[in-house]
């Protein structure tokens, strides 16, 4: 997986044994054409496939020696939806992963939400994915139970998320962070999500509620932004993905 | 950092400055640069300089199809010989220039300058996107689209593909036809040698060359 900037040439690699590596990639603007080198395929945004490089000497950058593409994701490529999804997934992962920090179920459940975004069960994906990739910061957010008072979230409370702690809390507790009123509907079924890789690739009986779906996207996005002290530039993109333009009044 | 660049005068030291932070051109150029514009003719030198000045004080966007010109509107889109329906998207003059270059094509074009790249912040609002649907809207004066044809010749990377994907989704309600560029296997090439990517798009967007009756 790679977030390429056209400007310096700097790829970040998501890998499976390495986590993420910044890498300086020479020559990657040419590689479409000259699939006779040692880079086969473009390296691409959300490509996926083998990657050699050589460990940074000094501070953080590796070089890239050798890719080969084994997916550049053609699906996504023509699927707007799709799309948005994967921009975020990827600044998501970036934002909160250190570099050089391995994560091998990271790369696995990205891979399986990729999979998902241009089929029926993408909105589920994308939440389900944000989710993970928290937890595999150290930032698993505590949904079952009230962070003050410990007792349970109960169907049909009203209760609050607060960004900075990814936890909940009665609407009666204490709680000196800022906090986002939230029906205790949408904090249960964000707790029950299982991972990507779990979901089933036909789609469920009942149809998710996109609005429920959005609201539970944007806890966990507030909480990242929380934790990370910075401003996701993809976080616009979740109501364009939850919310396409036919079923837009405004529009 | 390391470049020594004492002794100097404060003129000299402004110009390989500026000369330096031009693109491909590190310290050591921007110090051969400047010897050689002090070595030769001040008349030389200053056509330097006013050619600089030309270009940024007459040349500017095109304000049909936002390339760059000194004329307005710009000579392509002025030209009655081009096809004035079909309008070619790129992201940037230079993939314009580049398109001229092979004489294939004869409408007219719409420079996007830039894709969407949301991970880098750009987004629609940045670019010359609402102009574009502006242009597909236009009616003729029987109340037809005047475009016909609006081809997206955005590159086929990531960012290129959803910036085409998102203009198919603002200009679908337009009634204008929308093609993509082809993708694939280049002339001349081998299956044997080519990635993979290349060839699933060559299988994908495989095209009739006859009918089966
Ligand atoms: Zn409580
Ligand atoms: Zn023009």
């Amino acid at each position: 997986m790679v977030d390429y900037s056209e400007t310096s040439q700097v790829v970040t690699l998501l890998t499976r044994n390495h986590g993420l590596v910044p890498a300086l990639a020479k020559g990657v603007r040419k590689l479409a054409v000259r699939s006779a080198s040692a880079f086969g395929g473009p390296l691409d945004l959300l490509a996926e496939g083998d990657v050699v490089f050589l460990p940074p000497r000094s501070g953080e950058l590796a070089t890239l020696t050798a890719w080969g593409v084994l997916n550049h994701q053609a699906a996504m490529r023509r699927d707007l939806a799709a799309f948005y999804a994967g921009q975020i997934s990827c600044e998501f992962t970036i934002a909160l992963l250190s570099p050089h920090d391995p994560h091998p179920e990271l790369f696995d459940q990205i891979t399986a939400a990729v999979g998902r975004f241009h089929t029926a069960q993408r909105g589920l994906a994308l939440v389900a994915y944000l989710k993970c990739a928290l937890a595999a910061a150290g930032y698993q957010a505590r949904l079952e139970a009230c962070c003050v008072c410990g007792q349970a979230v109960r169907p049909g409370a009203r209760v609050r998320f607060i960004p900075a702690m990814g936890a909940v809390a009665c609407d009666s507790c204490p709680i000196h962070s800022p906090t986002i009123p939230v029906q205790s509907a949408v904090i249960l079924a964000l707790h029950r999500l299982v991972p990507p890789a779990q979901l089933p690739h036909r789609p469920p009986d009942k149809p998710a509620d996109a609005a429920a779906l959005l609201l539970a996207a944007n806890l966990l996005v507030s909480q990242c932004q929380a934790t990370t002290d910075r401003r996701l530039r993809t976080a616009g993109l979740l109501e364009l993905f939850f919310r396409p333009r036919e079923m837009r009044a405004d529009i | 950092m390391g470049n020594t660049r004492g002794g100097y005068s404060t003129a000299v030291r402004h110009l390989m400055e500026l000369l330096g932070r031009l693109p491909g051109v590190g310290s050591r150029s921007a110090e051969r640069m400047v010897f050689h514009i002090l070595k030769g003719s001040a008349d030389d030198a200053l056509a330097l300089a006013r050619a600089i000045e030309a270009v940024k004080t007459q040349v500017r966007h095109c304000s049909i199809c936002y390339h760059l010109t000194e004329s307005d509107p710009c000579e392509i889109c002025a030209d009655p010989s081009r096809d004035q329906t079909l309008i070619c998207v790129v992201e940037q003059p230079k993939d314009l220039f580049q398109i001229e270059s092979t004489g294939a094509f004869h409408g007219v074009y719409h420079v996007l300058l830039g894709h969407l790249a949301p991970l880098d912040g750009i987004l629609p609002g940045d670019l010359t996107i609402d102009a574009l649907v502006a242009r597909a809207t236009e009616k003729s004066p029987d109340a037809s689209p005047r475009i016909k044809e609006i081809i997206l010749a955005t590159n086929p990377t990531m960012d290129g593909d959803g910036t085409a994907l998102y203009l198919q989704q603002q200009l679908a309600d337009t009634g204008v036809t929308i093609t993509r560029l082809a993708r694939g296997m280049p002339a001349g090439g081998q299956i044997e040698h080519a990635n993979k990517a290349i060839l699933s798009d060559a299988i994908s967007g495989r095209t009739r060359i006859q009918s089966s009756q």
